[in-house]
Parts: C-alpha cells; structure tokens; sequence
C-alpha cells in the first residue's frame, strides 16, 4: 500500500484526527504539570533567599556593616547554593562569594537571574545561573542574596527531554498502530471490492465473499452481500430458466398457429374457413397473451418494492368462493367456505392473493371429480384449499410449483402450467409459503390440500 | 341519455402508429367520430381545443407522458372521461393512472371489444345523469335503494344474493351496451385477474336463471365472445 492509499483509508483518517486530539491534550496536560512543579521549586527556594536576606538586613541595622561583613564572610566559606555579597556606597565588595556586582540585577525588592563563574571542586570556573534578590542597607551599603538555580534549570530540562520523548513515542505508536490497523480494514473491505469487481468482469453470480468467521462487522457485511449475491443468482437462474421455457412453450402453439394460417391460405378462397381459421387464431392468440401476462404477473411478484396494503383474508377468501361457486355448481361440486379460527393480520397486495387463492380454487374444482368437495378454509395460519381429487404424490409436489409444468400428461384440462407457479410466488411475496399435502391422507383418493401459510407475528 | 350506438366524439394520444390507425378504423366503423395525435403535446392541445365524449391517452407518450398530459387537463378544468392504454398492467400503475384522474385502464396488447364497451360505459358517465334510484328495462325493474327486483310486475321467485344484485346493477347501468367479462369482475368484485375457467359465465347463468327463467322475453344477452347484455329486445 503506497502512503497516498494510506491517507484515503477511513481507518487512517481517523487514527490522525485521533492523535492530533491526543496530542493537543496531551502537550497542555504536560504544559500544566511542568509549570505547577517548576513553580513550587522555584517558590521554595525564592522564600529561603528572601529569609536570609531579610535575616541579614537585620543584622547589619542591629551590629553594623562590619559584623555584618563576617557573618557573609563565614557563610560564603560553606559549600552550598548560596551566594552573598556586600558591597560600599562605592561600589567596592565589603564581603561575599561573589566576584562582583552583577550589571542585570540593580533594582531592589525584585529578583534578577544572572549568570556568574565560579570554580567546583578543582574543575576550571564555568558559567552558572543564579537568581538574586536586592536590598538597599543604611549608609549607601548594598547586599545581594542568589540562589544558583542549575540544578533547577537541568531538571526542568530533563521533564522537557523525557515529555518530548515520551510524546514523540506515543505519536510513533499510534502512527504505527493506524497503519497495521488500517492495512487490516483495507484488506478486509478490498474482499467485498474484489468479489464485486470480479463479477462484474465475468458474470460469474456464483463467487462469494470470504467470511472470515471471527463474527465481526465485517463478516456481517460479507454474509449479507453473499445473500444478496445467493438471491441475485436464484433470480438469474430462474430468468434463465423462464426464458427457456418460454421460448420452448411459445415456439410449439406459435409453428402450429403458423403451420395452420398458411395451409389455410394455401386452400381455396372461402369467406367461412377463412372466418373460422382467424377465429381459432383469435383465441390461440389471446391464450399466448394470457400466458405472457400469467409470467409477467410471476416475475412482478418475485421482483421489487411494491406498495402494501391491509389484507382481509377471510374476506378475500369468501368472496373468492362466492365467486367460483356457480361454476364449480355447474361441475356438481359443492364449493365451501369455513372459518377455523381468526385469520392472521397480513399487509402485502391484495390483488395478487386474491389471484393467488383464485387459482388454488380453480384448480381444486378443476382436479375434484364431478360430485366431489372443495372446501376452503381460513385459519390463524393463513388459507387452505381442499379438494377430493387425486391428489399429487410427494415427490412431485415440488415440481408441480415451477412454471409450466403439468402433471396430467394427457392435458386434456384447460391451463397454462403456471397457476401453481403464480401462487408460490404470491406466497414468497408475502413471507409465506405454499404447502401441497394430502387432504385425507390415507384415503383414496387421497386428495389435495394446497394451503398459504403465513409465518406468525 | 346517452342512446346505445350513439355516435362519440373521441380523442385517440397513442405514439405507436400502427395500434392509433388500428383502434381509430374500428372505432370510425362503430360510427364514432375519431381524432389521433401522436404525442402528449399535440394531444392535450388538442383536447383542452376540441370537445370530446371519451380521451384514450397512452401511458408511455413522446413529449408529455399520458400521467402528466391527464393531470394538466383536469388541472385546467377538463373532466372528459380518460382511458388509460399501457403495456404495463401492474396494480401499482393502475393506482397510479386512476390517482392522476383516469377513470379506467386497459392493458395492451387488449380485444377492440374489450376497448369498445369501456369507451361506451365511459361516454355513459361523461353524459352525466344523475344515479337513478329505480332502472326499468322491459318489464324488470330494479330499486336500488331497498335493493328490490321486480319481473313483470312481482317480486323474482328466488331472491338475489348481494353480489347478484350488484352483478345485475352494472349490467342495468349499462343497459343496452355490452359489458364485458372483465369490467363486470373489476365492478363486481374488484378483481383485476383471470379467475380462470368460465367463473363469469356460470354468474351469468345463475343470475339469468333468476331474472329470465320462466319468462317469454329474455333480458340478459349473451354476446359471443365479447360479453354481455342486458336489454329488453
């Protein structure tokens, strides 16, 4: 990863907003810290300077510049910190460690750092700090109290040395850490990237992201575009599917119609079997069309948002029934309705249930045999439709739900192959799912129960 | 009122030239006074200029789609009845067509008898009489407001179920026109599929089984292929 891909990761981004923040706070937490510490240091030793120089002012009032002198005298002799010097109203040192009169450190009742020489232990004389407070005495005398402040100076140093070092390493850290972290993001998110940008090149639905199994959101986002992926290549493959299909089921009725027409033109020129020829067309047309519009219908239902709306099964179902009644009537079947409980509150398309339940009544009156039953039942799991017809053996019952496909082999039913398919995804639709059994199991015949069943909320 | 038959001044907004010439022929044979236009510009111009019974307006138009071309009519005041024609037969555009003051819809590729008793049943509203309480036709005469039938005079032997009644009011409404199958499942039942295997036929004949039987004169017609009709000759 070059440093410019480094700077576009979200994850690097934000490790510098989150060290600038740390380091902004960081530096004023030290700042406050060092100037507290420094300042009680630096009090501490201000008060000892102000006490003896306080202390020998006295003296000089009580005894004289004289005993004055020997007492500076006998303290300057001590080894220490301490710097004295007293000197004449010409200027002239009476007595003290120091050499001179330091130029910076003139007013009295303030305090001067100046810097000195002095010789340590043998060493030749070097550059000192000091800090001195003034006082003026009777009689044009002058004395200076300082306190060299080195060891001060170098320990303030040293807090400065070891806060930089400190806080330089914990920029290092964090820097280091960002990046490990953000290579790490990176090459999880490039995943998702690269199996998308994969697909795109070839097509191939079938890839998937890795999922890394440490349960993360990143596995999180794999496992739903893998979904979502998983769902893409279903419909693909069922869009593949119904074009096949549609192309096989149309080319037959579309040679046969062709087939037909020109034998017809090829015949004598004969108002009445032209009449009956364009009739016969007319109607295979319009079944072609209804299959068309049934598909369309299927693909709408497996596809897209689509407005929902309060759905009153037991109302839709009764109305359903009334409706199919007389023709079912005609077939000397006795088309029920019955309630078994309170239905369950559904929100989808009303329009595409009540189709939906259409056909499962249709094809229940169509299957029963003439004198049979159907019975149709709304119950807190949704609606079943029961019939006293054949029945469909388990292992063609999941057949029998795709699209064309016609158990009676002979055909000599009216339909299209596509009502139990219709349904099925009515009932995808809506979170539920179309259960084919036996209406009287172990019966024969054993009869059909084609139930929606809707999940419960 | 509106006579069966009565010749409609009718405004054709449909892009596809082929399905314009084809509906506007069979409409002129029918009697039928009809212009075409081409686009959804052309097309509200023209009907917001000319006096029309019936629009049908296409959904997918150069120019102005059908939606908007209908919204700037009604919102200039126009309320002349609109069929909507489109290839997309979803419930969700059908709402959306009817939502921008269409009052009916026909998917394409659709039967021009199937065009031809909707456009009849629209210029039927547009004429505008208010909704009678009792509808004479022959001897059978249906009051709406206590939801009684009477044939000749009496009460029918076998009462009618609600849905029958209902069946028979559109019928009634639309007295000496054919209505098709597919009008009486939206008006009746409000469904907009194929219910499949003559459902509406076997309504039909219990309903005719109720108001005809034992009476010289049938009311209720059948048109083959096309649907149905309910008049006194």
């Amino acid at each position: 990863m070059r440093p410019t891909d480094l700077l576009r990761t979200s994850a690097f981004r934000l490790t510098l907003v989150y060290l600038a923040v740390l380091g902004v706070f960081g530096f004023a937490g030290f700042r406050f810290l060092y100037s507290e510490s420094l300042e009680a240091l630096q009090e501490e030793s201000r008060q000892i300077v102000r006490a003896e120089l306080e202390g020998l002012a006295e003296h000089y009032r009580a005894f004289g510049p004289l005993r004055l002198g020997a007492v500076i005298d006998g303290r300057s002799r001590r080894k220490g910190r301490s710097l004295y010097l007293l000197v004449d109203r010409r200027g002239r040192k009476a007595a003290g460690n120091l050499a001179s009169w330091p130029e910076t450190a003139q007013q009295p009742g303030r305090w001067h750092d100046f810097h000195y020489r002095r010789a340590h232990d043998g060493e030749p004389p070097h550059r000192h700090t000091a800090r001195a407070y003034v006082a003026n005495l009777p009689d044009g005398f002058r004395l200076l109290v300082a306190h060299d402040i080195g060891e001060e100076i170098a320990l303030s140093r040293r807090i400065v040395a070891f806060g930089a070092a400190a806080g330089g390493l914990i920029l290092l850290a964090g820097l280091a850490a960002g990046v490990l972290v953000s290579r790490d993001l990176r090459r999880r998110a490039e995943a998702v990237d690269e199996t998308g940008r994969r697909i795109m090149e070839d097509g191939d639905l079938s890839r998937r992201v890795q999922v890394t199994g440490r349960g993360d959101e990143f596995d999180d986002l794999a496992t739903s575009v893998n979904r979502m992926l998983a769902r893409i290549e279903l419909l693909m493959n069922e869009l593949r599917e119904v074009t096949d299909n549609i192309a096989h089921d149309l080319r037959r009725p579309l040679a046969r119609l062709h087939a037909r027409l020109e034998d017809v033109l090829r015949g004598p020129v004969d108002a009445d079997i032209y009449r009956e020829a364009l009739e016969r067309t007319v109607a295979e047309v319009r079944e072609l069309m209804d299959t068309f519009n049934t598909l369309l219908a299927i693909a709408r239902a497996d596809s897209g948002p689509a407005p929902t709306f309060p759905v009153d099964l037991a109302g839709l179902a009764e109305d359903l029934v009334e409706l199919h009644q007389p023709s079912a009537a005609e077939r000397g079947i006795e088309l029920e309705f019955a309630r078994d409980g309170r239905p369950p509150e559904i929100r989808g398309q009303p329009e595409l249930l009540a189709q939906a339940l259409s056909n499962l009544i249709d094809n229940a009156v169509k299957y029963a045999p003439e004198g049979g039953r159907v019975s149709v039942t709304v119950g807190p799991s949704g609606v079943a439709v029961a019939d006293s017809g054949p029945g469909i053996a388990p292992d063609d019952r999941e057949r029998v739900l795709e699209r064309f496909v016609r158990l009676d082999p002979s055909r000599h039913l009216p339909g299209n192959g596509l009502g139990l398919a219709l349904a099925a995804a009515a009932a995808r639709r809506h979170g539920a799912r179309l259960v084919l059994a036996d209406a009287a199991p172990g019966e024969k015949p054993p009869g059909l129960r084609a139930s929606l069943v809707f999940p419960a909320c | 009122m509106l006579e069966y038959g009565a010749m409609l001044n009718i405004l054709i907004v449909e892009d596809e030239s082929e399905t314009a010439a084809y509906t506007a022929k069979g409409l002129r044979e029918e009697g039928h006074c009809v212009e075409t236009a081409g686009d959804g510009r052309t097309g509200l111009e023209v009907a917001l200029e000319g006096d029309f019974d019936v629009l049908i307006v296409d959904r997918m138009l150069p120019e102005l789609d059908g939606l908007t071309l209908v919204r700037e009519l009604r919102a200039a005041g126009d309320r002349t009845p609109v069929l909507f024609l489109t290839a997309l037969g979803s419930v969700g555009n059908r709402v959306k067509g009817l939502d921008a003051g269409g009052d009916d819809y026909l998917a394409k590729p659709f039967a021009f008898a199937e065009l031809r008793a909707r456009i009849e049943a629209l210029a039927r509203r547009r004429a505008a009489i208010p909704a009678e309480t009792d509808i004479t036709i022959g001897d059978l005469e249906i009051h709406r407001l206590e939801r009684r039938v009477y044939r000749a005079g009496k009460p029918l032997p076998v009462p009618l179920k609600p849905k029958e009644f209902r069946l028979l009011e559109v019928l009634a409404e639309n007295a000496g026109r054919v209505v098709t199958r597919t009008m009486l499942l939206e008006q009746v039942w409000d469904f907009r599929f194929d219910p499949g295997t003559n459902v509406i036929d076997a309504q039909i004949s219990r309903l005719r089984a109720k108001i005809d039987k034992g009476f010289e004169r049938p009311l209720l017609h059948t048109v083959r292929g096309v649907g149905y009709r309910l008049a006194p000759d």
